[in-house]
C-alpha cells in the first residue's frame, strides 16, 4: 500500500520546554488572581464609603475596624448601624450576587450552547416572583413565611416543573430551553394576573420595585446565605470545569470526550438553579449580569472554563459593587432599583463586546 | 467475503461491534451489523447515504447505545469499560463540528486531553507534548493561535482530527472526513491517517479513495453490512451497480494493483439481482 | 416576626433617652412646659402597633414622618420643631399647616432611601403605609429597629386588614374613623402631648357632626374614582371612603366588593348607575386621569360614561387623594361629600 508522503512545508515544532512554561504561568496566573481579589476588596471597601449620609472614610473604616474586633467604635449607634448594618451587607451581597449571576449565566451558556443564555433562562426568576407576590399580597403563609421564603419556594417550583416538562419531552439541550421559556411564560402571567386581581397599587409599587432587582433592605443574614450556596455551587462547578470545556462541539462530541452528558447536565442545572434562586430571593432579578458579564470574560480570559469560572466570578462581583453604588447615589435621596442600572449599563457594554469580538471572528 | 462472524471477545481486540441492531422512528437504521476491524488496519467503510454508517459509527464511539447487540473494547463492553476509559482509547471525527464560542486552534486541540485530565489537575507536560504533537502531525504548528471561525471547512476538518490525535487514541472512528478537502488534502489526510498506528475506521464516498488507503473495507447498504475484505475482493462492478445503482468499469489499475473505478454515466442502474432474489455479495 | 429585645438595642435606647433628657431644655411652642412635666413620668410609652410591642424611652426630638398622612397628624398636633424630616408627599399639604410644614426639611417627595433617613438619625420613624417599611419600601421595621429606632405603622393599614393574613389583601372589618383617631392618640402620647391628641380628635368629631347634621343620604349611592382612565380605581366598601360613606349613612355602589381599591370597568359602573361621583384630584402624574378636570373631560366624552345620571346632571364632588386615604383628611371628605350632597338636593 502506498503512502503518500507528507506535504513538504509541514514543520515539526518541537513542544516548548515543559517546566518554565508551566511555571511562568503559575506565575502570572498567581498575580493575575492576587490582582483581582485585590481589586474587588478595594471596590468595597471604597463603595462602603459612598452614600447619602456624609460619613468620612476613616470614620468608615473604624466602624469597620471596631465590629471586627480592632479598635472601639466612636460613632453614634445610628451612624456605626448605616455602615455595619446597612452599607457592608449590601455591599458584599452585590459582590456575592455579581459573581453568583455571573457564574450562572456562564455555565448556561456553555451548557445550553446558548450565548444569549442567562441565569433566568430556566424560569428561576419568574418562579420567584410568584412566590413574592404570593406571599406579599395575598399574605399566603401568615407573617411566617417572608418575602424571601416565599420567593424562593417559588423559584424551586419553576425549576422543578422545567426538570419535569424536559425530561417529559426527551431531556435533550433544547429541550431544557424551551420548558424553561414556558415556565417563564406561566409563572410571569401568574404574577402578573396576582398583581391585577389582588394587589392595591401601594403592594403593587413595593413588590415591583423589588422584583427588579433591588439590594435595599438586605441584612446580614442573607450575605452568609447566599456567601454559603455560591460557594457550594462555584465548587461544583469547577468541578466540572473541563466538563463543561467538553460541551462547545454539542452534548454528542462531550459524550465522545468521555463526558457523562446526562448526569453533568442534571447537576450544573440543578446546581446553578439553586444559587439563582438565592440570589434572586435575596435581591430580587437583577437582569443583564449574566448575560453579559461571561461574554466580558471571555474577551479577556478565553474559554477555558478553569479560568473562565473564577475570572467571571470576581468580574460580576466588581462589577455590581460598582453598579449598586450608583444605583443608591445616583438619584439621591430617591434609590433606583439595581436591575434597571444594570440594564441601562448593561446595553451599551453587550454592544461593545459583541462589536469587539466581531471584528476577531 | 462473508462479514465477520461473532466472536467471543478476548482481551486485545480492540474495538469490535456484534451485532448491532437499531431502530428509528420505526425505521430500521442498523441490522445485525457486526463489524472487528483488525488492529492497526485503516478500514473503510463505504455505502449510499441512509446506509447507516453514521448511526454505526456513534454507536462504535458509544455516543448512542448499540440497541441490540453489543461493542466491545477489548472483549470489555463499553459501558463496563466506563466513558472516560473509552475516550482515551477511541477518538472520533464528526462530519460537522461546530461551535459558537470563539475558540483558537489551540483550545480546540486541547479538548483531546479532556478524557486524560483529572477533575481538578492542571495541563501537565504530556498533555502538551500529546497537543503539540498532533498540531505537528496535522500541519497546524503555525496556526495554534487562529480563531476556529476564520478556518475554512477543510482546515476546520484537519483541526478536528487534531483533536482526536491528542486523544491519543488507539481506535480512530472518522465519518467522511474527506467532505470539505480539496484533492491535495484529501490525499493527504488520508495518507495520515492510513500511516498512524491506530485502528481506524473512515466513512467515505469515494470508492477510489477507500481503494487508495484502505486496508479492508466494509459496505454496508440499508443497514445492512453487504460486503467485507480486501478493496480488490470488495470493489467490484457488481458491487457498483448492486449498492451505489450505478454503472462502473472497474480495473485494477490503482496504485498497487488496487481497484480504480471509473464511472459511466447514463442513469441509474436496477439491480441485477431483485430484492427476493438476491444471492448475496 | 416578634422585636428583637437585644440589650444592644435597650442599651442604645437608654443612651438615646438620656441624651434626649439631658438635651431638653430647648424652646418650641408655649405649651411645652405643660409637656415637659408630664413627659418624666409619662415614659417609656409602650403600645401594641400592627403585631408589635413599640417602645419609645423619650419623647422624640428628632423623628421622621415617611408618609403625608402620618406627617400631617404630626403637625397638626404642633410637633413640627420634633420632626426631623418627612418624605412621600402626593398632595399640597393640608390648608393651615403649611407654615409649620415649611419648617421641617423634606427629605424626598417620593419614597427615599434608607439611608437618606437614617443620616438624619431619627429616634422615631411613622409611616401610613406597611408597605413603606416592607420590602421594596425605606427599610424593614426590623432594620429600624436593630438600630434603636423605634418605628410606628398607622393602624388604618394593618388593623382589619389582612396584609399578612390567609385573604387576599382586603379589609375584613370597615374601617371607621376610630381608626384614625386611634393613630392619632398613639402619636400624641408617643410625643407626651396625649391632652393636644384629645383636643385635635374632639375637633375631627365637630367638624363630622356638623357636615352631617340632618343629612339622610340613605336613597343615596356614591362612586369614589381614585385615578386612572382605562382601567379606573374605584373604592371598594371599607377602607377610607367607606368611612365618609358611612358618616353620611348613604351607600358605595360598590358595597358588595371588598378589595380596598379595585380596577373596575366602565361598563358594570353603566350598570349600577351612582348617583353621586366623588372624583379624586391628585397631584401627581403617574397614571391617567389624575386631575379632577382630566377626569370630567373622560367621563362627559366616554361613551360609556357620558350617559350615567351623575354626569349629564354634573353631580360630581371633588376630593384630594388625601381625603381618600384613611388619614385626618378624611374628614374633609365627609365635609366636602356632604356639602355636595346638600347642594344637588340629595340630603333631603
Amino acid at each position: 500500500m502506498t503512502r503518500t508522503e507528507p506535504a513538504p512545508d509541514t514543520e515539526t515544532h518541537p513542544p516548548p520546554p515543559a517546566g518554565t512554561a508551566v511555571g511562568t504561568r503559575i506565575l502570572r496566573d498567581g498575580l493575575l488572581w492576587s490582582a483581582g481579589i485585590a481589586l474587588l476588596l478595594l471596590s468595597v471597601a471604597v463603595a462602603v464609603t459612598i452614600g447619602p449620609a456624609r460619613i468620612s472614610v476613616p470614620d468608615v473604616w473604624s466602624v469597620v475596624a471596631s465590629h471586627l474586633g480592632l479598635g472601639e467604635g466612636r460613632l453614634t449607634p445610628i451612624r456605626d448601624g448605616i455602615i455595619w448594618n446597612l452599607r457592608m451587607p449590601r455591599t458584599l451581597l452585590a459582590a456575592v450576587c455579581g459573581a453568583g449571576l455571573a457564574v450562572c449565566g456562564t455555565v448556561m451558556q456553555s451548557l445550553l450552547r446558548n450565548p444569549l443564555a442567562d441565569p433566568f433562562v430556566l424560569g428561576v426568576s419568574s418562579g420567584a416572583s410568584t412566590g413574592a407576590v404570593v406571599v406579599v399580597v395575598l399574605g399566603v403563609g401568615g407573617g411566617a413565611v417572608s418575602v424571601s421564603g416565599g420567593a424562593f419556594v417559588g423559584a424551586l417550583c419553576s425549576f422543578a416543573l422545567v426538570l419535569l416538562l424536559s425530561h417529559t419531552l426527551g431531556g435533550s439541550t433544547d429541550r431544557v430551553v424551551l420548558s424553561g421559556v414556558a415556565a417563564m411564560q406561566l409563572f410571569s402571567a401568574l404574577t402578573s394576573f396576582v398583581v391585577m386581581t389582588a394587589a392595591d397599587a401601594e403592594q403593587t409599587r413595593g413588590v415591583l420595585f423589588w422584583l427588579l432587582g433591588s439590594l435595599s433592605g438586605v441584612g446580614w443574614g442573607d450575605v452568609w446565605t447566599c456567601s454559603a450556596v455560591l460557594a457550594v455551587t462555584l465548587l461544583i462547578c469547577l468541578a466540572h470545569a473541563r466538563t463543561l470545556d467538553a460541551f462547545a462541539f454539542g452534548q454528542d462530541a462531550a459524550a465522545a470526550l468521555g463526558v457523562h452528558v446526562a448526569r453533568t447536565r442534571i447537576v450544573l442545572l440543578c446546581a446553578t438553579a439553586l444559587l439563582t434562586a438565592a440570589l434572586v430571593s435575596s435581591a430580587g432579578a437583577i437582569g443583564f449580569v449574566g448575560l453579559v458579564l461571561p461574554h466580558a470574560a471571555r474577551a479577556l480570559t478565553g474559554s477555558g472554563h478553569r479560568r473562565l469560572l473564577p475570572v467571571t466570578a470576581l468580574a460580576g462581583a466588581v462589577f455590581l459593587v460598582w453598579v449598586d453604588t450608583l444605583a443608591r447615589t445616583v438619584l439621591d435621596p430617591q434609590e433606583v432599583p439595581v436591575g434597571v442600572v444594570t440594564s441601562l449599563i448593561g446595553v451599551p457594554v453587550f454592544v461593545l463586546i459583541l462589536h469587539r469580538t466581531r471584528r476577531s471572528a | 467475503m462473508t462479514p465477520e462472524t461473532h466472536r467471543k471477545g478476548t482481551p486485545g481486540d480492540g474495538l469490535r461491534a456484534t451485532r448491532i441492531t437499531r431502530e428509528a422512528g420505526g425505521r430500521i437504521v442498523l441490522d445485525g451489523v457486526s463489524v472487528a476491524p483488525p488492529s492497526g488496519a485503516t478500514v473503510g467503510l463505504l455505502g449510499p447515504n441512509g446506509s447507516g454508517k453514521t448511526t454505526l459509527l456513534r454507536v462504535m464511539a458509544g455516543v448512542l447505545g448499540p440497541g441490540a447487540g453489543v461493542v466491545t473494547l477489548d472483549g470489555r463492553t463499553l459501558a463496563e469499560t466506563g466513558r472516560r476509559a473509552v475516550a482515551r482509547r477511541v477518538a472520533v471525527v464528526d462530519q460537522h463540528a461546530d461551535t459558537q464560542i470563539d475558540l483558537s486552534v489551540l483550545d480546540v486541540v486541547r479538548l483531546g486531553r479532556i478524557p486524560h485530565r483529572r477533575p481538578w489537575s492542571a495541563s501537565g507536560p504530556e498533555d502538551e507534548a500529546a497537543v503539540h504533537g498532533a498540531l505537528a502531525r496535522t500541519g497546524l504548528a503555525d496556526r495554534a493561535a487562529q480563531s476556529w471561525h476564520t478556518l475554512s471547512g477543510g482546515e476546520r476538518q484537519r483541526v478536528q482530527i487534531a483533536r482526536a490525535l491528542a486523544q491519543q487514541p488507539r481506535e480512530l472512528l472518522l465519518d467522511e472526513p474527506t467532505n470539505h478537502l480539496d484533492i491535495q488534502h484529501q490525499l493527504e489526510l488520508l495518507s495520515l491517517i492510513a500511516a498512524l498506528p491506530v485502528t481506524a475506521v473512515v466513512a467515505l464516498h469515494d470508492l477510489n479513495l477507500a481503494a487508495m488507503f484502505c486496508d479492508r473495507v466494509v459496505v454496508m447498504k440499508e443497514g445492512r453490512v453487504v460486503a467485507g475484505g480486501t478493496p480488490s475482493e470488495v470493489i467490484t462492478e457488481e458491487l457498483v451497480a448492486e449498492v451505489y445503482r450505478v454503472r462502473a468499469v472497474v480495473t485494477p489499475d490503482g496504485p498497487d494493483g488496487r481497484p480504480s473505478v471509473r464511472f459511466l454515466p447514463g442513469g441509474a442502474v436496477h439491480a441485477r439481482y431483485g430484492h427476493d432474489e438476491r444471492a448475496g455479495p | 416576626m416578634p422585636p428583637i429585645a437585644s440589650t444592644v438595642r435597650r442599651t442604645a435606647l437608654l443612651i438615646a433617652g438620656l441624651v434626649l433628657l439631658t438635651a431638653c431644655g430647648g424652646g418650641g411652642s408655649t405649651s411645652d412646659g405643660a409637656a415637659r412635666e408630664r413627659s418624666a413620668d409619662g415614659f417609656p410609652v409602650t403600645l401594641e402597633n400592627c403585631g408589635r410591642t413599640v417602645t419609645v424611652d423619650a419623647a422624640p426630638r428628632r423623628a421622621v414622618s415617611l408618609n403625608q398622612g402620618s406627617t400631617e397628624i404630626l403637625l397638626a398636633l404642633g410637633l413640627a420643631d420634633r420632626l426631623a424630616g418627612t418624605a412621600t408627599w402626593t398632595d399640597p399639604v393640608m390648608k393651615g399647616l403649611e407654615k409649620d410644614e415649611a419648617k421641617v426639611p423634606r427629605l424626598a417627595e417620593n419614597q427615599p432611601s434608607s439611608e437618606k433617613v437614617l443620616a438624619e438619625e431619627p429616634d422615631f420613624v411613622s409611616a401610613s403605609f406597611e408597605s413603606t417599611l416592607g420590602k421594596g419600601g425605606v427599610a424593614s421595621r426590623d432594620q429600624f429597629e436593630e438600630l434603636g429606632v423605634p418605628t410606628y405603622l398607622s393602624p388604618t393599614d394593618c388593623a382589619g386588614k389582612d396584609n399578612a393574613g390567609s385573604s387576599d389583601g382586603s379589609r375584613t372589618a370597615p374601617l371607621t374613623m376610630d381608626g384614625v383617631y386611634g393613630e392619632v392618640r398613639d402619636l400624641a402620647q408617643v410625643f407626651g402631648v396625649p391632652e393636644r391628641g384629645e383636643k385635635l380628635i374632639r375637633a375631627l368629631r365637630e367638624r363630622i357632626d356638623r357636615a352631617t347634621a340632618g343629612v339622610d343620604a340613605s336613597d343615596t349611592t356614591l362612586l369614589y374614582w381614585f385615578a386612572n382612565a382605562e382601567a379606573p380605581y374605584l373604592a371598594g366598601c371599607c377602607g377610607a371612603p367607606g368611612i365618609i360613606t358611612g358618616e353620611l349613612g348613604a351607600k358605595n355602589v360598590f358595597d358588595d366588593t371588598h378589595e380596598e381599591w379595585p380596577q373596575i370597568n366602565w361598563e358594570t359602573v353603566a350598570d349600577r348607575n351612582p348617583d353621586v361621583l366623588v372624583i379624586g384630584d391628585l397631584t401627581r402624574k403617574s397614571q391617567t386621569a389624575e386631575s379632577a378636570k382630566k377626569k370630567i373631560e373622560f367621563l362627559e366624552s366616554n361613551p360609556a360614561t357620558k350617559n350615567l345620571d351623575a354626569v349629564r346632571h354634573k353631580r360630581y364632588v371633588l376630593l384630594s387623594g388625601q381625603a381618600m386615604n384613611p388619614t385626618i383628611r378624611t374628614v374633609e371628605g365627609v365635609e366636602r361629600v356632604a356639602a355636595g350632597l346638600r347642594s344637588f338636593g340629595l340630603a333631603e
